[in-house]
């Protein structure tokens, strides 16, 4: 079930009422949430909702186990059992098949060979997003940040809430686990905020990121070498807007409608192409997974505590890694590999951490913003192109300069600009037509979200592809 | 949490180290494409020479992965690329079944008065296992005793409508897909393709067996297999049903030649562009 | 003639922010079916046919032939017209 559907729209109109129809009956509430966030999930497949449920349960134990024990020799054990568990179905489903291929093709090249069976079974949708959810329930019950809950509907409706289920955000096990003790007060409700969150994500979505998408990236890259140099160049910006608007819709709606059942989620983008360094891209960019790497991998893997080589070794496990975690190929990993490479270069320069960003002056900040940005779309080259030969093809063809001709419709350009709107607009123009809604008349508040839908209806295409982060 | 304390101001205090007149810069910048004067693929396709062989991919999405693997090849030699044009008309998510949404006989011949194919690449019946509507809106449960007489119906129309389009039509069958089910109903509609085929006898209208990844021996479906280079390399795409860019490289060297070689029986001819090997590649 | 003392008034309560967004969800809703009624149309179309599906079709029949009356369904087709001519973005 995709959010800019009338499936969903239908869904969340049963779902809306009944929510807070329970309010004062909390279990019920959290009952009917988890029954919703499991029809949910099923509409993928319907089978694996119970490893969802498994996974959840296994968590839930650990969890118990680690925080009756005393022992630290013990609790680390069984912690290191369940992550093990965790990550042992996640690489099974994601990474088994990719791993054979290279072993094999490992030892084809000196001559040996291997016969390792291939696993046909479809990839969990969300398994990237539910593992890292329970992970941190996990992790912080070990460090004694998070008491364990006693009740496993408490964890199933953590792992499980349809809104974060499929992409994100992660949310924090301590921030959620909160929010699910006794009634939600519906003063909390932002009905302005959630309303401008929505429609805005799906026009990012619906709008520029199928139309950027549909209209000119996949012609791009389907075969970079036959593009002119011109058009690689606006491909690379372009679906640079497109995955952001497709990534960004999707959080961007999941907290708006969260909000409207009275459950908060993190902020997950924040500009992330104003961003005047690399290591600003990655407090902007899908801000809930940055932080859990930082927090879950980078930290135990010591941070930046035991000298410069050890920090540069730690951010490059942590970025290669967290690319993997998009997806089993070489062309993640090689993206990941790279944003480690520039933020270990920052660091080696002075040109990270908060200071140095102070003592930049206007035109060091703007060199800072271009290259970022030059780096940073460049980079996305790696996490579309399809293969190797592909991104090999589209920089040797992109730098050859060859051809500055370009096949992007005007319509296209429109998209495009519009889609460059989402980095424009001051945030505090957004935060004022916020206050400007919610201070509007009843009438008022009906006509902006009904007009714009409107308006998104008769410009849609005919089908809405799946967000790009379903994937993962 | 964001939501509680003013979300866009929270933005707003995180985002202040750029100096604003060069935020200004940002949409100057990513204007850029607005200054070039467009050439739409669209616009260009239809000023083209007449004298090109025009191909129509027309169908459901896994015609779309034939359409990239076989782009691949025409766009790799300059001769092919000058010769030949290729239109996209795939319809996600389409079929046989829906004549309510996409009725594929007026499609066709949408396409065949719009872009006069010389010959036509069909695919189709991925997404046929469910209900059918037919042109005059009439529905057949899914399941239904008279399901596959009339899927057989709206079958015949379809080839018909390609038929009339005076191109010569390819219509290739599915490929191994990973759900069981899936792959049975698929094997079914080939047979199906290939019997309505026969008995129309049209010398135009051919069925192209699907691409296998073992050319011998009972396939099933890998979404690994061997790429040109003999590597091990992800075929198909996550879903089970689609192919990846390595898999449409793939599908379109099996493809290729049967295109060619029907174009050579009507009389267009390719050996100015083909050494021996492209052609059979 | 009595004098209503300001002070004695009570303060008029905030609107219930439940209250409100709900209005605002099904009535955008309801606003989005009467106006692009062939969507929930087409919406109930793809399901396999069962009791429940048609009586909804039934009544989204029902208010597609309102909204054709008012004339509503007419804007969104002319609209969506208009702009795959505009755009040049392949035709439904």
């Amino acid at each position: 079930m995709l959010f800019p559907t009338i499936e969903f729209a239908v869904f969340f109109a049963v779902v809306f009422p009944i929510t807070w129809l329970l309010n004062d009956h909390n279990t019920w509430k959290k009952l009917f949430l988890v029954a919703a966030s499991y029809y949910f999930y099923a509409f993928w497949r319907v089978d694996f909702t119970l490893l969802l449920f498994a996974s959840s349960l296994l968590n839930y134990l650990a969890a118990l186990v680690i925080g009756r024990l005393q022992s630290r020799a013990w609790r680390l054990a069984v912690l290191w059992i369940a992550v093990a568990a965790n990550l042992g179905l996640l690489g099974y489903f994601k990474y088994y098949n990719f791993f054979v291929a290279q072993l094999i093709n490992g030892f084809d090249a000196v001559g040996l060979k291997v016969d390792v069976g291939f696993i046909e079974l479809p990839l969990p949708v969300a398994i990237s997003f539910f593992t890292f959810h329970a992970l941190s329930y996990i992790i912080d019950v070990y460090r004694r940040a998070l008491k364990p809950t006693t009740s496993l509907l408490d964890i199933l409706f953590y792992i499980s809430f349809f809104p974060h289920l499929i992409a994100g955000p992660i949310v924090r096990a301590n921030k959620f686990l909160a929010q699910t003790v006794g009634r939600r007060d519906p003063a909390n409700i932002r009905l302005g905020q959630s309303v401008f969150l929505i429609i805005g994500g799906l026009f990012k979505k619906v709008i520029v990121a199928n139309y950027l998408s549909t209209g000119f990236v996949d012609g791009v890259f389907r075969d970079p070498t036959a593009a002119s140099s011109l058009d690689l160049v606006l491909g690379m910006y372009a679906y640079a807007l497109q995955i952001y608007c497709d990534f960004s819709a999707y959080t961007d709606i999941a907290i708006g409608i969260a909000n409207l059942l009275g459950y908060e989620f993190p902020q997950n983008f924040n500009y992330p192409y104003r961003a005047v360094s690399v290591q600003d891209f990655w407090r902007r960019w899908h801000m809930s997974l940055s932080s859990w790497l930082r927090d879950y991998l980078y930290i135990p893997l010591g941070g930046s505590k035991f000298g410069t080589f050890a920090t540069y070794r730690n951010i490059m496990i942590t970025m290669a890694l967290g690319g993997l975690w998009h997806g089993a190929s070489w062309a993640f990993l090689i993206w990941g590999a790279l944003h480690g490479a520039a933020l270990v270069i920052e660091r080696a320069l002075g040109l990270a951490g908060e200071a140095a960003a102070k003592q930049r002056g206007p035109l060091a900040t703007a060199f800072g913003w271009l290259v970022t940005l030059q780096f940073v779309c460049l980079a996305w080259i790696f996490f579309r192109a399809p293969s190797t030969d592909a991104w090999l093809g589209y920089f040797s063809t992109m730098f050859a300069g060859a051809r500055w001709t370009t096949t992007m419709t005007p319509f296209v350009a429109v998209i495009f600009v519009l889609g460059a709107l989402s980095h424009v607009l001051p945030p505090r123009w957004l935060e004022a037509l916020d206050k400007r809604y919610d201070r509007a008349s009843l009438p008022v508040k009906v006509a902006v979200p009904f007009v714009a839908i409107y308006l998104i209806a008769i410009a849609a295409p005919g089908g809405i592809a799946p967000f790009i982060y379903f994937q993962f | 949490m964001g939501i509680r304390t003013g979300f866009w101001l929270r933005a707003a205090g995180m985002a202040p180290c750029l100096p604003l007149p060069l935020y200004l810069l940002l949409p100057l910048y990513l204007l850029l494409p607005l200054g070039v004067a467009p050439g739409s693929a669209a616009a260009m396709a239809t000023a083209e020479a007449p004298a090109k062989i025009r191909i129509a991919f027309a169908g459901d999405s896994i015609v779309d992965n034939y359409w990239s693997g076989v782009g691949r090849i025409v766009d790799a030699n300059p001769c092919l690329k000058n010769s030949i044009e290729l239109g996209r008309f795939a319809r996600n998510g389409t079929g046989l079944t829906r004549g309510d949404r996409i009725y594929w006989p007026r499609e066709i011949k949408r396409i065949g008065d719009n872009f006069k194919p010389t010959l036509s690449v069909l695919s189709i019946g991925l997404n046929d296992q469910q209900f059918i509507v037919d042109g005059s809106g009439v529905r057949t449960a899914w399941g239904a005793p008279d399901w596959t007489d009339k899927y057989r119906h709206e079958l015949d129309e379809f080839l018909q409508a390609a038929v009339a389009t005076r191109s010569i039509v390819l219509m290739v069958g599915m490929p191994a897909m990973r759900d069981a089910n899936d792959n049975n109903a698929i094997n079914g509609k080939n047979a199906m393709f290939e019997a309505a085929i026969a008995a129309l006898g049209d010398p135009n209208l051919h069925y192209v067996e699907p691409w296998r990844l073992r050319p011998a021996g009972a396939e099933s479906f890998a979404s690994y297999g061997p790429d040109r280079t003999g590597r091990l390399v992800q075929i198909r795409t996550a879903d089970g049903q689609h192919f990846t860019a390595a898999g449409e490289d793939l599908a379109a060297s099996y493809l290729f030649p049967k295109i060619v070689e029907a174009l050579e029986a009507a009389g267009k001819n390719l050996d100015q562009c083909l050494t021996k090997q492209t052609k059979d590649e | 003639m009595k004098h209503v003392d300001p002070s004695d008034l009570k303060p008029q309560p905030p609107d219930d922010p439940l209250r409100v967004a709900a209005i605002v969800i099904y009535l955008t809703l309801a606003l989005l079916v009467l106006a692009i009624p062939q969507s929930l149309t087409n919406w109930l179309s793809d399901m396999n046919g069962n009791p429940v599906q048609e009586i909804a079709l039934r009544g989204a029949g029902i208010l597609r032939n309102v909204s054709q009356r008012i004339g509503v369904a007419g804007v969104y087709r002319r609209a969506r017209d208009a702009f795959i001519a505009v755009s040049g973005v392949e035709p439904d």
